[in-house]
C-alpha cells in the first residue's frame, strides 16, 4: 500500500472514529453537545484571529512587521510551552494497535506531524489572521510572509513531536518518570536557594547576563520574521532551513524510539515494593479511612487512592500543583507587589485553586476514565451509583486536602508569610471550591466519560475538546462565588463581608452538591449501558487510550 | 427450527435458580434477545450455548442488572430483578467475558475489596483473599499488580473474586477463554465442589467439550431465542455429539462461501 493512501486511510478511519464515539456519548445528544463546545472554544481563537486581522490595517502593516520576531517568539513558546503546563500533549498515535500493519515509521510520522498540526491549530489560526491582515493592509511582503510562516509552522510542528514523544518515552519507563519527577522537585528548591545563597544568586546573575546578550538573531522566531519582513537574506534562508532540518531529524528520531517503546505491552508492573512482606507506609495510609468509614464506602474509598496513587497521569498534576504552582505564584506575586497585599496574603488559596485546575481532568471531571472497562464490575456490585461517586469524591477531597497542605508546607519554605489565618483560609476556599467543583465534576464523569490510560500522561480521545472547554468555560463560573467573597475582602476590605459571602457560597455549593449527586446518580443507572459501554471503548488508531 | 427435550413439567419457581419469560432486549430496531425463556434448575451445572452474537452475553449482562431489558420477566433466586436489584447482587458471583478487574490493584488487594463490598469483615476478606489467591495458584505473583498478569491469569483472578463471597449463584461468561489446561481444570474442580454444595452455575461456553463434561443441563440460543433445551443426555444421541446439534440448530451447516481471491 502506497503510503499516502495508508496516511489518508489513518486520517480518515479516525475522524470515523472521532465521529462515532461523539455522537454516542451516553445520555444522547452527545455530537450536537461536542460540536456546540468546540464551537464556543475555536470561536473564541477564530475572534483573537479576526482581532489580528483587524491590527494591520488599524496601526499600519509596518508596525506589525515591526513587532512581528516578539509575536513570533510568543507563538513558539506558546505552542511548545503550554502542553507542558497544562499536561495537555494532545492526540497521538496508539501504537499498540498500529504495529502489527505494514505501514513505515516515516509514514506513521507523518501522520504525527498531521497530528501535531492539529494541535497547534489555535496558533494557526492567529497566524492565518496575521497574513490575512497584513495582505488586506497591502503590506509588499506577503509571498515572505508565506514562506517565513510555513518555514516557522514546520520547525515548531518537528520540534513538538520531538518534545511530546520525548516526555511519552520518559513516562513509559518507571525509573526514567520518578527522575523527571526529582528534577522537578529540586526544581522547586531554587526560589530558597535564591533568598539563602548568595553563591546560586550570583550565577543566576550570571546566566541572566549571558542570556540578554543572547544573539536574537539566533532564534527561529526571530530568523522567521527577518525572512517575513523581507529582510531576510540567503544566509537567514539557509539557517531556518538548517533549523527546521534539526528539528525534523530530532522529531523523528524521538518518534522512531519512542514507538518502538511505547508499542511494546506492559510486562509486569511490579506494585510499590513491599518490605518483610509488610505494605510499605503508602500503602498503609491508603487503609486509614476505611478504619473510620464504613464498608463499601471505605472499600471503595480505600480502592481509589491506591489506584490514583500507583496512576503516574495523576501523579504528574499533584506533583506539580505544588511545584510549579508555588514556583509560577512566587516571581508573579513579587513583580505585582504593588497591587495589593492579597496576592501573598491568600497565596495559599489561590496556587490551591491552580492546582485542582491542573487536576481537573484526573480528579474531577473523568471519574471513570481510570477505571475503563472495569466500571461494568460496579454494576454488578451490592452497591447503588450514590454510594460508588460518594466514595470517589471523599478519595478526592483527601488528595485535595494533602495537595493544600502540600502547597501551604513549600510556601513557608520559599519564605511565604504563612499564618494559622492563611492556613484556615486556605481550607475553607478549598472545601467550598472542591463542592462545585466535584458538583460539575459527577456531572462530567457520568455524562461525558472518556477511558483514560493512566500510564500516560497526554490528554486525548473525542472527549477531550469538552472537558478542556468545560475546565475552561466552567471552572471560573464554578468558582464565582468565592470569586466574590474575595472581591468583598480586598477591593472592598469588608472581613465581615467576606465571611458571610464564603458562608453563602459554602451553602449553596452544599446544597449544590448534594442535588447533582442524586440527580446524575439516577443519570447513571438510567443510561448505565452507554456509560459502561462508552468507557470501555478504545478510540482508534489515532487518538490514545 | 426449535427442539425440545421431553423432560417433566417445569420445576417449581422457588426451586429455580433462574427463572426468565418472554425476555426481549432491542437496541434500536435490532433483538439481541426476542422472547427468551429460560428455567434453571438451582444446584444444577448449566450451559448456556450459542453462536457470536446470539444473545448470551446481553442474557447475562440483564441477568446482573447491567442491561435493562426493553420487556420481560426475571427472577433470580427467587427474588424479581429490578425490584430486588440489591438482594439479586449480594448472592450472585460473576466472572464477565473481557477482563473487568481493576488493574492497578495487587490480586490480593482486589479480592479484599471485592470480598468488604460483598459486607465481609475485613480481616475475614482479606484472610479468604490469601486462600484464593493460594487456590488459584496466584500468590507467587502476590506483589504484582494486575496489569502485568496474563488473561488466564486474570480469569483466575476473576472466578476467585466471584467465590469469595460464596455465592448461591455463579454467572460465568466464558470462564475457560485463554485459561491453559491445568488452569482449566482447577476451576472445573472448583465450581463442581460449588454445585455439590447446592449453588448453581450458569455459564457460557464456546468449548463444547468441556460443557459436555461439566454440565447438566444446556440451553443452546440463537438470535435472541432458546432453540433447545434439555439433559446433555437428552439432547444427545448416538449419532449426534453437542456439537453436530449445536451446528445443525444454528444454521453452521451451509457450505462455506468460497471467495475467488482467497
Amino acid at each position: 500500500m502506497r503510503p499516502l493512501q495508508q496516511i489518508f486511510a489513518l486520517v480518515r478511519v479516525q475522524a470515523r472514529s472521532l465521529l462515532n464515539t461523539m455522537r454516542y456519548q451516553p445520555g444522547g445528544g452527545g455530537l450536537k453537545v461536542s460540536v456546540t463546545v468546540a464551537a464556543l472554544w475555536y470561536g473564541i481563537w477564530v475572534f483573537a484571529a479576526v482581532g489580528c486581522a483587524a491590527l494591520p490595517r488599524m496601526v499600519g502593516a509596518e508596525d506589525i512587521e515591526g513587532v512581528l520576531s516578539g509575536v513570533l517568539l510568543f507563538i513558539m513558546a506558546y505552542w511548545q510551552l503550554a502542553p507542558l503546563l497544562t499536561l495537555s500533549l494532545g492526540v497521538s498515535l496508539d501504537a499498540r494497535k498500529l504495529t502489527i500493519y505494514p505501514v513505515s515509521v516515516p509514514t506513521l510520522f507523518v501522520v504525527e506531524c498531521l497530528l501535531r498540526l492539529g494541535t497547534g491549530s489555535e496558533m494557526l489560526l492567529l497566524l492565518a489572521g496575521f497574513l490575512g491582515g497584513l495582505a488586506a493592509a497591502g503590506s509588499p511582503h506577503v509571498r515572505e510572509l508565506t514562506v517565513g510562516f510555513t518555514l516557522f509552522v514546520a520547525f515548531n510542528v518537528f520540534l513538538s513531536a520531538g518534545v511530546r514523544n520525548f516526555i511519552e518515552r520518559v513516562f513509559h519507563q518507571r525509573r526514567l518518570r520518578e527522575v523527571f519527577l526529582l528534577v522537578l522537585a529540586c526544581a522547586t528548591l531554587l526560589p530558597q536557594l535564591l533568598l539563602w545563597s548568595d553563591k546560586v544568586r550570583g550565577t543566576a546573575r550570571t546566566l541572566w547576563t549571558a542570556f540578554r546578550g543572547f544573539p536574537t538573531w539566533a532564534l527561529p522566531s526571530d530568523i522567521a520574521a527577518q525572512i517575513s519582513t523581507g529582510e531576510g537574506r540567503l544566509e537567514h534562508l539557509a539557517a531556518m532551513a538548517g533549523m527546521v532540518a534539526a528539528a525534523g531529524v530530532f522529531g523523528y528520531v524521538q518518534f522512531s524510539q519512542g514507538y518502538r517503546v511505547t508499542s511494546m505491552p506492559a510486562i509486569s508492573l511490579p506494585a510499590y515494593p513491599w518490605k518483610n512482606g509488610r505494605p510499605q507506609a503508602g500503602e498503609r495510609a491508603a487503609r486509614l479511612p476505611s478504619r473510620v468509614l464504613r464498608d463499601p464506602i471505605g472499600a471503595l474509598v480505600e480502592k481509589e487512592l491506591k489506584y490514583l496513587w500507583r496512576s503516574p497521569r495523576f501523579r504528574l498534576p499533584f506533583f506539580m500543583g505544588f511545584t510549579f504552582g508555588v514556583i509560577a505564584w512566587i516571581p508573579i506575586m513579587q513583580q505585582w507587589k504593588a497591587l495589593g497585599a492579597w496576592m501573598e496574603q491568600s497565596a495559599v488559596s489561590l496556587i490551591s485553586l491552580y492546582s485542582f485546575l491542573l487536576l481537573g481532568p484526573v480528579m474531577f471531571l473523568n471519574r471513570f476514565g481510570f477505571d475503563r472497562g472495569a466500571t461494568r464490575f460496579y454494576f454488578w456490585l451490592p452497591l447503588t451509583l450514590r454510594q460508588l461517586l460518594l466514595a470517589k469524591n471523599l478519595a478526592t477531597l483527601l488528595f485535595a486536602m494533602l495537595e493544600v497542605a502540600l502547597i501551604a508546607v513549600v510556601c513557608w519554605l520559599v519564605g511565604v508569610d504563612i499564618g494559622w489565618e492563611q492556613i484556615t483560609e486556605a481550607v475553607a476556599v478549598s472545601l467550598i471550591a472542591l463542592l462545585y467543583l466535584l458538583s460539575v465534576g459527577n456531572y462530567m464523569s457520568v455524562r461525558f466519560p472518556v477511558a483514560s490510560n493512566p500510564d500516560r500522561i497526554s490528554r486525548a480521545g473525542p472527549g477531550h475538546g469538552v472537558r478542556a472547554a468545560v475546565q475552561f468555560l466552567l471552572f471560573p463560573l464554578a468558582l464565582l462565588p468565592l470569586v466574590l467573597a474575595f472581591v468583598a475582602r480586598y477591593q472592598l476590605n469588608n472581613l465581615f463581608l467576606f465571611g458571610a459571602c464564603v458562608g453563602v457560597a459554602a451553602v449553596l455549593g452544599l446544597g449544590l452538591y448534594l442535588f447533582t449527586l442524586q440527580w446524575v446518580s439516577r443519570l447513571g443507572e438510567a443510561g448505565r449501558e452507554q456509560f459502561v459501554d462508552h468507557l470501555s471503548q478504545g478510540e482508534g488508531p489515532i487518538a490514545s487510550e | 427450527m426449535s427442539f425440545q427435550a421431553d423432560d417433566s413439567s417445569a420445576a417449581e419457581t422457588s426451586s429455580l435458580a433462574i427463572r426468565v419469560r418472554g425476555l426481549t432486549k432491542y437496541y434500536g430496531k435490532k433483538a439481541a434477545l426476542n422472547g427468551l425463556d429460560l428455567a434453571v434448575p438451582r444446584g444444577s451445572f448449566f450451559g448456556f450455548l450459542g453462536p457470536n452474537g446470539a444473545g448470551k452475553t446481553t442474557t447475562i449482562h440483564t441477568l446482573i442488572g447491567l442491561l435493562p431489558p426493553t420487556s420481560g420477566e426475571v427472577e433470580v433466586l427467587g427474588m424479581k430483578i429490578p425490584a430486588q436489584m440489591t438482594a439479586v447482587k449480594r448472592s450472585i458471583g460473576v466472572v464477565p467475558d473481557e477482563s473487568v478487574l481493576f488493574d492497578r490493584l495487587r490480586g490480593e488487594e482486589f479480592l479484599e475489596f471485592v470480598g468488604r463490598m460483598y459486607d465481609l469483615e475485613r480481616d475475614v476478606a482479606l484472610s479468604r483473599a490469601r486462600e484464593l489467591m493460594g487456590l488459584f495458584e496466584l500468590d507467587y505473583k502476590s506483589t504484582t499488580l494486575i496489569a502485568g498478569y496474563s488473561k488466564g491469569m486474570k480469569k483466575r483472578l476473576a472466578l476467585a473474586g466471584a467465590l469469595i463471597h460464596r455465592p448461591r449463584l455463579f454467572l460465568l461468561d466464558e470462564p475457560f477463554e485463554g485459561v491453559d489446561p491445568v488452569g482449566a481444570r482447577l476451576m472445573k474442580e472448583i465450581l463442581s465442589e460449588q454445585v455439590a454444595r447446592g449453588a448453581t452455575v450458569f455459564l457460557t461456553s464456546h468449548v463444547l467439550e468441556v460443557v459436555e463434561r461439566l454440565c447438566d443441563r444446556v440451553a443452546i440460543v440463537d438470535h435472541g431465542r432458546i432453540v433447545a433445551e434439555g439433559s446433555v443426555a437428552q439432547l444427545r444421541s448416538a449419532e449426534e455429539t453437542l456439537e453436530d446439534i449445536f451446528v445443525r440448530l444454528v444454521g453452521g451447516e451451509k457450505a462455506m462461501q468460497r471467495l475467488e481471491w482467497l
